[in-house]
Formats: C-alpha cells, sequence, structure tokens
C-alpha cells in the first residue's frame, strides 16, 4: 500500500510499504477512506519530539472502512463506515473502566520507554513517537486499529465522511476540552488557539452552555472559522497591547470563568517571553514555546478553570504561582475520545456541530507531503488538510 | 564543611549510580523490582503464571519458557541465538511464585501478590534476575510485567510486530 512516511525532521515522502494486517485476535483493519493533519504532527516532523524512526507511517486522525476483521471481534462487521479515536484503549482496564480512555493501562507496547518520562505511561496512539506505543498510522491505504469493538464507531448515514472525520481527533479532544470547564449557563469561556482542536472547543463550548465565546488567534481565516463555525467572538492578539486587558475589560474586570488552551508547544506570540522563547527552542534548551499557556494562565479569572489541550513537552517559565495564588483549576488530558464520540456523532447528524468546516484542503495522499508543507507553513488559508488514500 | 563525609557521600552516590548501569548486581543487591495493579484476583495471577505459554507470550521477543517436567520450568533468552536455556524449579506460596535456579543463585523470577485497596484487584511484584545493568533489567522487568497485565485483563499482548513501514527490512 502507499503511505506518507516520516524520514527524519523535515523529511516526509509517500512511498510503498506493506499492507496493514490483522495480528491480534480482536484486530480490525480499515481501508483508509480520510486522514487529516494534526498540529501534534509537526512537533516530531520539525525535530521537537524525539522518538521517531525512520520510515514509520505516521497520521492519527481517520476514518475508513472496514475490510478485515479478527476471530474475536463481536460488533464490528465487515463493510462497517466508521471513526476511530486517536488513542488506543482496550475498554476494560481500570482507567477505561473509568472513562480515561488515552490513559490505557494496557495499550501501549513501548511502555517502559515511556514509563521513565511520565512515571506510568499511557495508551498507545496511531502513527506517533515510539514511547507513544509506535502503533503504524493512517496516512496509508489501510491501518490496522486493535481492539476494533472498543475503537470503531460506526458513522450515521447521514455524516459525510469528512464530517466524521473530524471526530476521531479534533472535535472530542476540543469537547473535553470544554468539559473540564464545568460550564454553567451563560459562562464566559475564552479559547487561545483556532486551529481545529481550539474551533471545536469554541462550539463545543456553545454547545455546553456558555454564554459568551471568545476565540484569541492572529490568522484572520481563523478568526473568520471561529465567528462562523463556532459562533464566537473574536480577539486578534497582534491587534492589541495586552490579551490579558482586553479580556478583563470585555468581562467587567472578573475574567473569563474558563479558558480553554488549544495551541501547544510550537505557539506564536508576541512580546519578549516569545522571542526568548523561541531562541531557546531552536537552540533546543527547551522544548516548549509556551506564550499561549501562559496567557491562558494569566487571563483566566480568580478561582476559574484553565483546560490545556496543546501538546507540550517541558514547559520553562511555568508561572504556578499565579495558579496558587488565583485559586486556578488546571485540567489537562489526551483526548478520551471513547467517551465522546457518540454523542458527538449525535451533535453532527443533527447539525448541531460542523466539522465538515475544518477541511479547507482536499488532496490525495500521493500529495500529502505538499498537503504538510501547505499546513505547516498556513498556506493558502490551511486550517486542515485532509487526505484520500 | 565535613570534607570526608561529602567524599565519602558523593563516592557512594557515584557507586550507586555505577551499579545501575553495570552488570551484575553489586554487593549481592537485589535485582529491580517492578510494580504493577492488575484488576484480576490475586490467584488468577498465581495461576496464570504457573503456566509456562504464558511466560512464553509475555517474554514475546525477549524468549521463551517450557515445561520440561513437573514442576520445572527451562527460560531460555532469545538472544544471543545459541543461548542456553536456564533450568529452574517452581516454588509457591500463598501470595507468591519463584522459580528457582540450582545452587545459591536468587530466583531466575520472583513474582509477588497482594490484594490492592478499593477493590482495584491485586498488587503484583516482580523481579527478573537478568544478566544485564540494572537499567536495562528494570525496563525489561516493567515490560514483562506489563505484558502479563495486558494479557489477564484483555486477552491479547499489545504489539507493534508485524506492521507497514518503510524501513528496509519491510520493503
Amino acid at each position: 500500500m502507499r503511505a506518507l512516511v516520516w524520514n527524519g525532521v523535515d523529511d516526509l515522502a509517500v512511498e510503498t510499504v506493506p499492507d496493514a494486517r490483522l495480528v491480534n485476535p480482536r484486530d480490525v483493519v480499515l481501508r483508509v477512506l480520510a486522514t487529516t493533519t494534526c498540529g501534534s504532527d509537526l512537533h516530531f516532523i520539525d525535530g521537537y519530539l524525539p522518538g521517531m524512526l525512520p520510515g514509520d507511517v505516521f497520521g492519527h486522525e481517520f476514518m475508513g472502512e472496514v475490510v478485515e476483521v479478527g476471530p474475536e471481534v463481536r460488533r464490528v462487521r465487515v463493510g462497517d463506515r466508521v471513526v476511530v479515536p486517536s488513542f488506543i484503549a482496550c475498554g476494560s482496564c481500570w482507567h477505561c473502566r473509568h472513562e480515561q480512555y488515552s490513559l490505557c493501562d494496557t495499550t501501549n507496547p513501548n511502555a517502559a520507554a515511556q514509563q521513565p518520562l511520565l512515571g506510568y505511561p499511557s495508551g498507545g496512539i496511531y502513527g506517533y513517537t515510539h514511547p507513544f506505543g509506535g502503533y503504524a498510522g493512517s496516512h496509508a491505504g489501510f491501518v490496522r486499529v486493535p481492539f476494533g469493538d472498543v475503537n470503531c464507531f460506526s458513522v450515521p448515514d447521514g455524516v459525510s465522511d469528512v464530517a466524521a472525520l473530524f471526530v476521531s481527533d479534533a472535535a472530542p479532544t476540543g469537547f473535553m476540552g470544554a468539559d473540564f470547564c464545568e460550564i454553567t449557563p451563560g459562562d464566559t469561556v475564552a479559547v487561545f488557539g483556532a486551529g481545529a482542536v481550539g474551533l471545536m472547543a469554541a462550539a463545543s463550548a456553545r454547545l455546553l452552555g456558555a454564554g459568551r465565546v471568545i476565540v484569541v488567534d492572529r490568522l484572520p481565516e481563523r478568526l473568520e472559522k471561529a465567528r462562523t463555525v463556532a459562533g464566537a467572538e473574536t480577539l486578534d492578539y497582534t491587534a492589541v497591547d495586552s490579551v490579558q486587558e482586553v479580556l478583563r475589560e470585555t468581562t467587567g474586570g472578573r475574567g473569563p470563568d474558563a479558558v480553554i488552551e488549544a495551541v501547544g508547544m510550537e505557539g506564536h506570540g508576541t512580546g519578549v517571553q516569545q522571542k526568548l522563547d523561541r531562541a531557546k527552542q531552536a537552540l533546543r534548551l527547551e522544548t516548549d514555546r509556551a506564550t499561549p499557556l501562559r496567557e491562558a494562565i494569566l487571563a483566566c479569572r480568580k478561582g476559574g478553570v484553565v483546560s490545556v489541550l496543546g501538546v507540550y513537552g517541558l514547559t520553562d517559565s511555568f508561572p504556578m504561582g499565579v495558579i496558587v495564588n488565583k485559586g486556578l483549576t488546571l485540567r489537562s488530558a489526551q483526548q478520551h475520545g471513547q467517551r465522546y464520540v457518540p454523542r458527538l456523532l449525535e451533535h453532527v447528524a443533527a447539525g448541531r456541530l460542523d466539522t465538515a468546516a475544518l477541511m479547507t484542503h482536499e488532496l490525495p495522499l500521493e500529495d500529502a507531503v505538499r498537503g504538510y508543507e501547505m499546513f505547516k507553513e498556513k498556506q493558502d488559508g490551511c486550517l486542515r488538510a485532509v487526505f484520500r488514500p | 564543611m565535613d570534607v570526608t563525609r561529602t567524599a565519602r557521600t558523593l563516592a557512594g552516590s557515584v557507586a550507586a549510580a555505577a551499579g545501575r548501569v553495570r552488570p551484575g548486581r553489586a554487593g549481592g543487591a537485589p535485582p529491580p523490582q517492578q510494580t504493577l495493579t492488575f484488576t484480576c484476583s490475586p490467584a488468577d495471577v498465581l495461576a496464570a503464571v504457573r503456566d509456562a505459554a504464558v511466560w512464553s507470550q509475555v517474554l514475546g521477543d525477549l524468549g521463551r519458557a517450557e515445561l520440561v517436567a513437573p514442576g520445572r520450568y527451562r527460560f531460555t533468552p532469545a538472544s544471543p541465538a545459541d543461548a542456553e536455556g536456564v533450568d529452574t524449579e517452581l516454588r509457591e506460596s500463598a501470595d507468591a511464585v519463584l522459580f528457582d535456579r540450582s545452587g545459591d543463585a536468587p530466583p531466575l523470577v520472583e513474582l509477588r501478590v497482594l490484594p490492592a485497596p478499593q477493590d482495584r484487584g491485586t498488587e503484583v511484584e516482580l523481579s527478573l534476575d537478568l544478566p544485564v545493568p540494572d537499567l536495562a533489567a528494570g525496563a525489561a522487568t516493567f515490560t514483562v510485567l506489563y505484558r502479563l497485565r495486558a494479557l489477564l485483563q484483555t486477552g491479547e499482548v499489545p504489539t507493534i510486530t508485524p506492521q507497514p513501514s518503510a524501513r528496509p527490512a519491510q520493503r
């Protein structure tokens, strides 16, 4: 099959690799119908996250058609059109039973490599670094899905492939971020970052009852999406002296009840700290440019919730004192998609959530290298490139 | 400042660190132990680890186990290819399974169980006395224990072998 592979830092290629196949008895193999870029891929493409091996097939946000099922698969059938969350869950460990699916205790084949970093290893993920399992990813003709009955969700007839695709990761990650905020009707929620996850977080905050949603970014086309997809107010951080000040003023001096950070380790920003972060990251003296995270913590009202969805390594100058003195609650996780996918598919089918709007470019898999370049450089207003194998 | 005491402390730290990266146990130190909580009962864990096939499954790329006579097990590492097996004898108690080697050598495998609090299942402690540096032994022990938990809880051992990649050996 053809697949997009990582051959080194900034070195991607579409190559021919062996077909994905069943390995364990509860595996399923999908023919990939749609697979998309994700900002978290850029961290290893750019060389900030170690743990990839040359030749790795990557990609973790996808949907497809079931073409093969293992002998112990009971629910999923060949021919089903399904969407699959990016983290692999077994459905039976303590964390899965508590709906903390990305923390699954049993699906990371390289858990020993991750344990020293995290203390306790996470679950496995498709097409990411080897400490996260090293599973082959979805930018390919076919993909193996372990525990098919737990991880495959049937797509309703009225939901398109593209709309279902983003229920794999961007939508559940965003929804989880909003869920963490414990929104009560009328709350004000600020979202830092208008990428796909930030937009889904903003739209989800609305679905969960927020009265005002304010999205902060710098790209006009993304801010426009925030207004149309999420019904959000927008704030261009490059057009103001202080985002904190604007948020404070527009909320009567209280600050947003919750702030969702949806940017991650390659964040942009303004000010001296951002320039310092950029220099230190370039010299590999720190892993993160964490300006949006710090801004989110500073912007949140006293006693509020900061929900962190961005992917980070080891952040310098983390304002712990602000968290303590403002009595903030900090919540974060990789997405527990299996918990949210069924209700998100209902929202999409009912027209309450527009996930398909996240796709700005549709390309054949053969053009995936160009797709990642467009995505990384935000060329032509690229929000998400979708590949069709 | 007590220079002598500081120097001794420093030397002790260096020796301890060296012990973690060099093969063999310094001064008869016990092999590294790893502990995980399983959702299944202590009895289920102890029953499973009497089965050589279970050990072969969780050792996977690390080696294999076979029952050579009642109560006698042979563990053979995967590398080097001509590695000889280690013969062991099963020793059991109410809360432990040990695979003893002959002579004065400590058990090759020592697995102990105790009920976990809050109905969380079983805390399982595993030590493998492997002829590798402690850091590697600790990682290998964790891998085996993680696989054992996965097998007992899901019926499967997580693996990425085989899987597609563009590495030359797989083209």
